[in-house]
């Protein structure tokens, strides 16, 4: 029935892709389980193309015991910092207000499923309902472009700087949440503006 | 903790924000965006009613004036907008986007705030507006293609007699601190001597330095009338490659200007890259140089007030380029086996190529070439046509090249063929050989050019070939139909276009040919011939500046064009033009298709 119900709703994705607000997001993670680790730190930053609204730009550092193992040299993060954090829950619930402050916002990731995956776990342990919006992925959107051309995927890389490379944005320092969901919203908006120069493209490009 | 840590450590780095204290920094950081640049975002990255400041985080972005003049390129760390934010006067200038990138901005409160607690802050932005008010005006008024030759003359004239030594004219260099006399007897001028002709022709020589300078003197001078404006000097520099023209007034010599001064004038100009082409060792650097033409040209014609200027000098870049490739040669393979002249035909010889523009040259030989000295110039014509090729001059699709064994021949052989062209005239041939009237010496001995012009020109007064001539370009479709409709062709997608070099700077060009041909005039580029049949009476006064008038239009028309495209063609949209342009292009094909029937009336009688 999903197609029923969208087929009723009008068609969704039928605006300009620039007509949507996405928020770029990115976490800090102790490990990549998401049923063993945690998530260290939460920020994003608003993207209504072509701007990044830095003005509206939110970072939290979650408070946690979590084993910090090998990431504070990764994160910069130390046990000082995570135990003047916020709550994960709190951090949550400005995400979701974020989110429904503006009708048609969408998420935006650099490799969605990760991060998807603790967001829900999140949701999940705390007893909260989970329900994302639509996600757009860099890191997809760039595989796909990349195969369409005949290019190993291997060989050129999809990591956030690989991607970055390719649209000459330069380096950025990167493992810090703000900063890469910065980063992000740059590849993204460079992305879209060069790869949909010959025409006008909607919602459903990136989907 | 923000952790905007790389965007702090950026504005760190760019003045004025190194003067700003911490809690001024992150007041900053909280009101900046940051946006995307590219050209389809450009008009709301940058609202015409709402001024802001720009900082440039990564890109490249041209600031262009409300003539289209370059005011500053922008790249990482700089900043643009403040003047408007300053002053509360409307936007003028405009932001042309050359690599994408992104840009902080600051609004007008939050810009204000930051003036008003930091001196530092404000002073440098109100330093930074009286510069850029300086610059502005600079580059409005200081558009070098406008000054005359009297502008820059500031030595007065030094000048010796034909008949005193060497040795007097280096005592008079040295004493002026010049370095050329011009030499004249009762004010008429001989000659010109150089420091370096003394140097390579007199000491080097090994020659006595009592004889007098007039056997060492460069004669005749390339003279230029005091009004003439400067991009004639230029032009003639490059075109005849001396570093020294003669001025005059009334026909006395009032000093001289050279190579030096005009550079002076146009500090990263056009004569720079010419001189650049001048000094290239090898076809790979004049490539590399090449490649920096369409750029210049557009910088060019963004600063000059006239466009036309810009396709003279594409002209001059073409004939630096082939010049030197014949040097290169030359230097290779030794000199010449005999005399000869690199011929080139059509829009080269005509000085107004386009960006789409091919080759065509030929060599005239001053006689029939055994095996040994044929081979040199078989490779001479190889070397130099690979190499304009190289250096965007397409191979010409009819082989109209010295590369063709056919073009590379003696006087008499080139005669006999002009002959045969003019007597015995098919209608296909007479479209193919219309090209070879226009020519001009590009490099090469003078005087067998001139036997060979005066030759051809002698020829082509034969009334039945120019009856034919006339024909042939009266039969030339001009898209302008009834009620004073275009006429377009329709392209594969659907777009109606006009060929206006087809349909129109072409027919012009045969007019002013057929007409220049019939009373024996030799000059090759259309103003100039259309010039001189006004002078000497061949044509009406007001047909002849109303065809000119016409010609300079679509020319410059074609060369905006063509400035705008990346594959340069001459198909101009009638639809997409203004109304006033639309008007002035039917007014111009109108004026052509009067011509057209004049031409046809004038010498159709010597058909018959």
């Amino acid at each position: 029935m999903q197609w029923l119900k969208r087929w009723l709703s009008g068609n969704q994705h039928s605006m300009l892709w620039q007509q949507y607000r996405y928020l770029a997001i990115d976490l800090e993670l102790s490990g990549l389980d998401h049923r063993n680790d945690e998530i260290l730190s939460l920020a994003w930053v608003p993207v209504e193309p072509p701007g990044i609204l830095l003005n509206q730009k939110q970072h939290f550092i979650i408070r946690t015991n979590a084993r910090l193992g090998q990431s504070p040299a990764i994160h910069g993060l130390t046990r000082e910092h995570l135990e003047q954090g916020v709550e994960l829950a709190q951090a949550l619930s400005w995400l979701t207000k974020a989110t429904e402050a503006y009708a048609n916002t969408l998420w935006l990731f650099h490799h969605a499923p990760l991060d998807l995956a603790f967001l829900r776990e999140a949701h999940k342990t705390l007893g909260r309902p989970f329900a994302p919006p639509k996600v757009v992925d860099t890191l997809a959107l760039e595989h796909k472009t990349l195969k369409r051309r005949g290019k190993s995927v291997e060989m050129e890389g999809l990591s956030l700087e690989k991607c970055r490379a390719r649209y000459e944005l330069g380096t950025h320092p990167a493992h810090n949440a703000l900063e890469d969901a910065i980063a992000t919203a740059e590849l993204f908006l460079a992305y879209c503006y060069r790869n949909f120069r010959d025409q006008p493209h909607t919602l459903s490009s990136l989907l | 903790m923000d952790s905007m840590d790389s965007t702090r450590t950026f504005l760190q780095r760019c003045v004025p924000f190194d003067r700003l204290s911490v809690a001024q920094l992150d007041y900053c950081l909280q009101h900046l965006q940051l946006h995307y640049v590219c050209e389809e975002s450009l008009d709301e990255v940058i609202p015409k009613d709402r001024p802001q400041l720009y900082l440039i985080k990564k890109g490249v972005f041209d600031l262009l004036g409300n003539h289209n003049q370059l005011i500053e390129r922008l790249e990482p760390g700089d900043l643009f907008g403040f003047p408007s934010l300053l002053t509360k006067r409307p936007i003028t200038n405009r932001i042309k986007v050359l690599d994408d990138g992104l840009m902080f901005s600051l609004a007008q409160s939050p810009f204000d705030y930051l003036c008003q607690h930091n001196q530092e802050f404000s002073d440098y932005f109100s330093r930074a507006l009286g510069d850029r008010l300086l610059t502005e005006s600079r580059t409005q008024e200081h558009d070098w293609t406008q000054l005359s030759v009297a502008d820059i003359l500031e030595r007065s004239l030094v000048s010796i007699s034909a008949d005193c030594s060497v040795a007097d004219a280096a005592l008079q260099m040295s004493e002026n601190k010049v370095s050329c006399l011009l030499i004249q007897d009762n004010d008429e001028l001989q000659g010109i001597i150089t420091d370096r002709d003394i140097r390579s022709r007199v000491v080097a020589q090994r020659q006595s330095y009592e004889q007098p300078v007039r056997q060492f003197m460069t004669t005749p001078v390339i003279e230029l009338d005091w009004q003439a404006p400067l991009f004639d000097a230029m032009q003639a520099m490059t075109s005849q490659n001396v570093h020294h023209i003669a001025v005059v007034r009334d026909s006395k010599p009032v000093g001289v200007i050279t190579a030096t001064d005009l550079m002076r004038q146009q500090r990263s100009e056009p004569l720079f890259l010419v001189n650049r082409i001048r000094k290239a060792d090898t076809v790979d650097q004049l490539q590399a140089i090449a490649e920096l033409v369409p750029e210049h040209l557009h910088q060019f014609a963004h600063r000059v007030v006239d466009v036309r200027l810009v396709g003279d000098l594409l002209a001059s870049f073409t004939d630096a380029f082939n010049i030197r490739l014949i040097r290169l040669y030359q230097r290779q393979y030794g000199e010449a086996p005999f005399p000869f002249v690199w011929l080139t035909f059509g829009s080269q010889a005509r000085r107004d190529q386009s960006l789409s523009s091919d080759q065509d040259n030929g060599l005239l030989l001053e006689q029939e070439p055994d095996a040994v000295q044929a081979q040199w110039f078989a490779g001479l014509a190889e070397f130099v046509c690979d190499g304009l090729a190289r250096c965007g001059l397409e191979l010409c699709g009819g082989n109209i090249m010295a590369s063709n064994d056919q073009l590379r021949v003696s006087g008499q052989a080139w005669i006999s063929k002009f002959r045969r062209w003019i007597l015995e005239p098919d209608q296909d041939a007479l479209m193919r050989t219309n090209i070879f009237f226009d020519h001009r010496a590009l490099y090469g001995d003078q005087k067998l050019f001139e036997h060979f012009d005066q030759a051809v020109s002698k020829l082509a007064t034969n009334q039945i070939f120019l009856a034919n001539l006339a024909a042939n370009s009266a039969d030339l479709a001009v898209p302008i139909g009834l009620f004073n409709r275009f006429r377009t062709q329709k392209l594969d997608d659907e777009k109606e276009v006009i060929d206006i070099k087809k349909s129109g700077i072409a027919i012009i060009n045969d007019i002013a040919r057929i007409h220049s041909l019939a009373s024996g005039i030799r000059d090759c580029g259309t103003p100039a011939r259309l010039q001189r049949l006004k002078d000497t009476g061949a044509m009406n006064t007001h047909d002849a500046e109303d065809l000119l008038a016409a010609w300079r239009f679509l020319v410059q028309m074609r060369l905006t064009h063509q400035l705008n495209q990346k594959t340069p063609d001459n198909l101009i949209a009638p639809d997409q033009l203004d109304s006033l342009t639309r008007r002035q292009l039917k007014a111009a094909f109108r004026l052509i298709k009067d011509a057209q029937e004049g031409l046809a009336l004038t010498f159709s009688r010597g058909a018959f």
